[in-house]
């Protein structure tokens, strides 16, 4: 039976991707009208999207479609679509936040130039997004990954006259592809190994191969390096914060709920590869421990930044850590919650902090905000909302998502879990600091007259504001998350009293600390920041855990450096040995100049200058008399005529016979 | 009688409707009021054209569909034979030519005088020539074909009368056309003194009768495909494409550079298919030289050229060398990778290069000459035409995700099936080779500063010409499936009977 | 006795007397000429053949009088182009026609 899931869903990326070439197209003459071509196709996909989940909440099975792409001799390869389960999950995240950011953008960019040309690139990062989660093959996943880095690329330099946005969005691109490089790699090992790029066929082989199950799991861990540099996890989580310089609902978009996010929905999807090797699979430690990392250091330096966005940077870091966390110890159900709740929760707070930076006239700094609750009612409302669920408060969701990840991390990994409450009481902690310093006290820099934002940016505020508060005890009812997307054979997670009491112990005590030292005087304009006592750690944290000076000594000095070490040696070389020598090393330098010019320069243009020569040469062949272009014409007959009676056999004219 | 018309004219319908197309336009250009004649003539030969189209598509569906094999009416004897490769590619030049008839109307407009409603029947003519010659299976019918082609290609090379560079293009199209000519038919009477034959499968069955081969067949077919070679512009016998590529009209050189070529791929491999197989030895060393030849040469020489449909010319006799190492390869039946790889990379071909006239054409519209110089800066003033050309230049070149890319790999495939690893390298280096002169035009359009701004108005219909075609490289670049089954379709066709 | 290779000696002569000519003249109608002898050479062979390999068919005159028609096409449409390279150029010099080269 063809469903009616089958039917419509290859339409779903197909609605985003036609709203790009109409606003690519058209986009000059719709100007206004281009934000509603886009919220047609991000809207028109989730009306698709939603039938598609529904039937899989009720059981219906996984759809598989593929066709042929390619298809010569015995070479064969598949293409298609896929939704099951996760899919469905992620269509859900995708379409509905995506299409409230859409319209919340409306509001954001108004005044832009360039309006019509942000909803195209919007459009078609949706359209790439989608495509990276429906894909049932590891080529059009890697097609939907490579396609949202370029929309990453292009949005986060959408304001490309600001040197800073340009150097962070070429940041973000050359990071990134650092780890799609063993995305890549990955792939073609797989390929080669399995002669297939599609997923079943993948796992499949993947089970049954006891030969080749080490290289399987190097192809797990290539591909989990992607999804380092996709995901932002350490050691390349550098380039996310410097990616807040793209407009604000770019970052909430595409940096905290949907493309960071693939990373984790790529281990997920790969999960059979990276279970390989039983209780101790070395895959999924590996995850566990980056991810556990992740979490802990991004939460820390968190804990120290004063600009609005970077703090959510640095926590959408660490929450996407915590996920790979859950992951890596086993909790496949639980890594996906999270993905899904902070996707909800993390994209309120990021369209919440640019209600807050719009409102305060492109003011990004919090020493400068405070009293902001008063202006500003419906941001201050649906961000505390934000707040709780991402600082884990019950019943919000955050609370279950985290909870769950907590309990498989006791369960199997203590120094993991150690790092994840860590974590979890940074968290909640410095998103204390930030609702004080926003919110709380009195307006610190007094010539910024801040106002409420328009109901079209508020509205979508209050909505994802709503989901953020149900969604997890909506899932967590009667195990249904679990039921619906699960791995395996996995038991659920059964909900024990004491980690949810731990967790949420740990969260009071962060919001604790957070009250005691920004809640219980308010900071004024005269104030300094109380964390500054803690000294050199503050500093420390403050510049993150010197990660660009680090990669800056490590990696692009040298590199530099070297280079300049080669330059000064030449430089010493000709011109130190002139002033010695004097006229001998004229001679010498004219040699080594010769030596440069026609031997070392000459190999690398030999043959590039051959071949150009040799073209020009033959165009003389071109006399321009006709009579020259038939001799060649007749010469070339005769020619080929000697050739094939000379390697002919023998012989004989049967008419002289 | 009456009762199977159908069968007794169907499958020769498309070209009865292309004779009839081409008759119906020349009368209605006498007797058509003056100031409507152009449209109407327009029209009515696109509509033809599309009519000729769909019955290639319908009598190609009726033989795919019945069980046994088409039978051929006894009024045509043995000289056309129906077949599903001869019908793809009918359906490629039926719709090569009229995307050549899109991009025409303004060109036309600029820069004849007089002839102006002739023009559309000779394209017709000579669509008709090239459907018959891909059906052709004696040597009189492929004469015939060929000359109907070629007569029709000399007068519209030089239909500018006014222009002493297409008079000159004219002029030496058809010395150098009439003297291969010569020689193919020259080749053609020794091989029928040989065998006491004149349709291919009597040929073939005579040569297995003498046994070891004669020195006078392989003369014979040397001399025929020197011939053959003249119409698909490969080296040796290509001295005439440059001067007129670079005189002749615009829209018929995007026609004259695609057409005849589909037309003598089919009627070599059938010569060669069906009249010689068992002297395979001989013509695959033969073609393969050709192929070599052809595109060392081509690609080479057209780094120098200053004028862009010269360059492309070069590009273009590159471009039948690598066509042309499918033809040398094994046949289908011990090699997947041949009949797919020659017809892809045909209907891939169809569409980067009429595309890449069709921009040249708008920007001869624009006033602009055809010197690569004078693209400077199309990307600002113009920055469909530039993406365009970009597009079909990355196809030409075969990078991805454009067609050309599975053209090449497809036939460098066939290549190396078949033990030609050579020509595959060859045929890779020489790729190389073209990456550097295509993206100099696109470093003009794109990095340069214009001189002098230009603004471009085009009609609709040369925009929607570049539409198709922008859209045939890049759908089948991203997906070549459905092309390569369809290439599929006539895969034992062209082996051996 | 007269036999087939007497008929393939003279129209081999005739084949490289036109083939000498096409690459000798100078004059644009002594060029087209040429081509009509090795036209002419095709068509001894076509009939010489016919009449001594297969004497009971009529295939080689048949494609004898396609080869003389198409051949009068061929002279007409040469001759329109040679007067138009007139007009524009006042002579019909073949050597002379090199507008376009290199």
């Amino acid at each position: 039976m063809t469903s009616y899931v089958q039917k419509i869903a290859w339409l779903i990326p197909l609605l985003p991707f036609a709203a790009f070439w109409i606003i690519l197209f058209f986009g000059y003459r719709l100007r206004k009208a281009s934000a509603l071509v886009a919220i047609a196709g991000i809207a028109g996909a989730f009306g698709l999207s939603l039938p598609c989940f529904i039937a899989m909440a009720r059981g219906h099975d996984p759809v598989n479609v593929s066709f042929p792409w390619v298809q010569i001799g015995r070479l064969t390869v598949d293409l298609g679509y896929q939704i099951d389960p996760l899919t469905a999950v992620m269509l859900m995240v995708v379409t509905l936040i995506g299409s409230l950011i859409f319209i919340y953008s409306v509001g954001y960019m108004t005044d832009d130039p360039l309006f019509h040309r942000f909803f195209a690139y919007m459009s078609l990062f949706a359209c790439a997004m989608l495509t990276l989660v429906m894909s049932n093959n590891f080529l059009m996943l890697y097609v939907g990954w490579e396609g949202v880095g370029l929309c990453s690329y292009l949005l986060i330099g959408f304001w490309f006259e600001k040197p800073s946005a340009m150097r962070a969005a070429k940041k973000a691109f050359l990071v990134t592809r650092t780890g799609d490089c063993g995305l890549a790699l990955g792939i073609f090992l797989l390929f080669y190994l399995t002669g297939s790029v599609a997923f079943d066929p993948i796992f499949d082989a993947a089970h049954h191969s006891h030969i080749h199950e080490t290289l399987f799991i190097a192809a797990a861990i290539l591909i989990f390096f992607g999804a380092v540099g996709k995901s932002a996890q350490f050691p390349l989580h550098v380039w996310l914060p410097d990616a807040m310089e793209g407009p604000t609902p770019v970052s909430a978009l595409i940096h905290a709920a949907t493309m960071v996010a693939a990373g984790v929905y790529l281990v997920a999807r790969s999960y059979p590869l990276f279970q390989l090797g039983g209780e101790h699979a070395i895959a999924l430690s590996v995850v566990a421990w980056i991810g556990g990392i992740t979490a802990f250091m991004a939460a820390t330096i968190a804990v120290a930044q004063n600009d609005i966005k970077r703090v959510l940077a640095y926590s959408t870091i660490s929450q996407l850590g915590y996920m790979m966390l859950g992951l890596g110890v086993g909790g496949y159900t639980a890594g996906v919650f999270h993905l899904m709740t902070h996707a909800f929760f993390k994209a309120l707070l990021f369209l919440g902090s640019g209600s807050v930076i719009l409102g305060f006239h492109h003011e990004q700094d919090m020493m400068k905000m405070g009293g902001l609750k008063k202006a500003m009612p419906y941001t201050f409302w649906t961000y505390f909302i934000g707040y709780l669920a991402l600082a884990g408060i019950p019943p919000l969701a955050g609370f279950w998502s985290k909870d769950e990840i907590l309990h498989h991390a006791l369960e199997h990994n203590f120094p993991v879990f150690l790092l994840g409450a860590a974590a979890a009481f940074l968290t909640s902690f410095y998103m204390t600091r930030q609702m004080y310093l926003v919110f709380g006290g009195e307006q610190r820099d007094k010539h910024i007259h801040a106002h409420e934002s328009p109901f079209v940016m508020t509205v979508p505020l209050m909505i994802l504001a709503f989901f953020s508060a149900i969604i997890g005890i909506v899932c967590v009812h009667g195990q249904g998350f679990h039921h619906l997307v699960h791995f395996g054979q996995e038991p659920p997670a059964p909900f024990s009293l004491s980690v949810a009491g731990i967790s949420t112990a740990i969260a009071l005590l962060g919001i604790g600390l957070g009250w005691k030292l920004y809640g219980q005087k308010p900071l004024s304009a005269a104030d300094e920041d109380p964390l500054l006592k803690i000294g050199r750690l503050y500093t420390f944290l403050q510049n993150k855990w010197y990660f660009d000076e680090l990669y800056d000594t490590v990696v692009i000095r040298p590199l530099l450096r070297s280079a300049r070490i080669l330059y000064w040696v030449d430089q010493k070389l000709v011109d130190g040995t002139v002033n010695l020598v004097g006229i001998i090393t004229i001679i010498l330098a004219r040699v080594h100049q010769l030596f440069d010019t026609y031997i070392v320069d000459g190999c690398v243009n030999l043959v590039g200058t051959v071949t150009r020569q040799m073209g020009f040469a033959l165009r003389y062949l071109q006399t321009g008399s006709v009579q020259s272009y038939l001799c060649v014409l007749y010469t070339g007959v005769i020619l080929f005529v000697v050739w094939q009676l000379y390697t002919g056999q023998h012989f004989s004219c049967p008419f002289l016979k | 009688m009456s009762g199977d018309f159908g069968s007794v004219i169907g499958p020769v319908a498309p070209e009865i409707i292309l004779c009839v197309l081409g008759l119906l336009l020349l009368v209605a250009g006498m007797f058509l009021p003056a100031h409507r004649k152009a449209t109407i003539i327009f029209w009515t030969c696109l509509v033809g054209l599309g009519t000729a189209l769909c019955s290639c598509v319908m009598v190609l569906a009726a033989i795919a569909l019945s069980p046994e094999p088409l039978q051929m009416p006894n009024w045509l004897g043995a000289t056309l034979r129906v077949d599903e490769f001869a019908l793809v590619l009918k359906i490629l030049i039926n719709l090569a030519t009229i995307l050549t008839i899109l991009i025409s109307p303004e060109y036309i407009q600029h820069r004849l005088t007089a002839g102006r409603s002739e023009y559309f029947p000779l394209v017709v003519f000579a669509a008709l020539g090239m459907t018959l010659l891909v059906s052709a299976t004696d040597l009189i019918t492929i004469y015939v074909a060929m000359e109907l082609t070629s007569l029709v290609s000399y007068v519209l090379v030089g239909y500018m009368k006014r222009d002493p560079k297409s008079t000159e293009a004219g002029m030496k199209y058809f010395l150098v056309g009439a003297a291969s000519s010569a020689i193919m038919l020259y080749g053609m009477s020794l091989t029928y003194g040989m065998t006491g034959a004149t349709d291919l499968a009597s040929i073939r069955r005579a040569i297995a009768e003498l046994g070891s081969p004669e020195p006078m067949v392989l003369v014979g077919l040397i001399l025929m495909v020197a011939g053959f070679g003249f119409k698909l512009a490969a080296a040796p016998f290509h001295m005439w494409a440059p001067e007129a590529y670079e005189g002749g009209p615009t829209p018929i050189v995007a026609l004259i550079s695609v057409g005849p070529k589909m037309a003598g791929i089919a009627v070599l491999l059938h010569v060669l298919e069906i009249g010689f197989p068992e002297i395979r030895d001989h013509w695959s060393a033969l073609i393969a030289a050709i192929a070599a030849i052809s595109m060392v040469l081509g690609n080479l020489t057209a780094i120098p050229q200053k004028n862009i449909k010269r360059m492309l010319a070069y590009s273009s006799i590159g471009q039948i060398g690598y066509i042309l190492i499918g033809v040398a390869s094994l046949p289908q039946s011990m090699n997947d990778w041949r009949t797919s790889g020659i017809i892809v990379y045909l209907l891939v071909y169809a569409f980067m290069n009429i595309g890449a006239f069709a921009v040249v054409t708008a920007v001869s519209n624009a006033g602009l000459s055809d010197d690569i110089e004078d693209y400077r800066g199309l990307a600002q003033s113009s920055p469909l035409l530039a993406v365009a050309l970009l597009v079909f230049l990355a196809s030409l070149a075969g990078l991805p995700p454009t067609a050309g890319l599975w053209g090449k790999a497809l036939i460098f495939g066939a290549a190396i099936y078949s033990g030609f690893t050579w020509l595959a390298v060859v045929g890779v280096a020489c790729s190389v080779v073209s990456v550097f002169y295509y993206f100099n035009v696109v470093r003009v359009m794109f990095f340069l500063k214009a001189t002098t701004p230009h603004t471009f108005r085009n009609t609709h219909l040369l925009t929607a010409g570049i539409i198709i075609a922008i859209t045939g490289t890049l759908f089948i670049g991203v997906y070549p499936e459905p092309f390569i089954a369809m290439a599929r379709v006539g895969q034992d066709i062209v082996a051996a009977r | 006795m007269i036999a087939v290779h007497h008929y393939i000696f003279l129209s081999a002569a005739l084949f490289a007397v036109g083939i000498y000519g096409v690459i000798a003249r100078r004059n644009a109608v002594g060029v087209l000429m040429s081509i009509e002898l090795m036209l002419n050479a095709v068509n001894i062979n076509l009939l010489a053949f016919a009449r001594y390999v297969t004497p009971t068919t009529l295939t080689g005159q048949v494609f004898a009088v396609f080869v003389i028609t198409v051949a009068a096409a061929e002279v007409a449409v040469g001759l329109a182009l040679v007067i138009n390279v007139y007009r524009n150029m006042d002579h019909i010099n073949v050597d002379d026609i090199n507008l376009m080269k290199w």
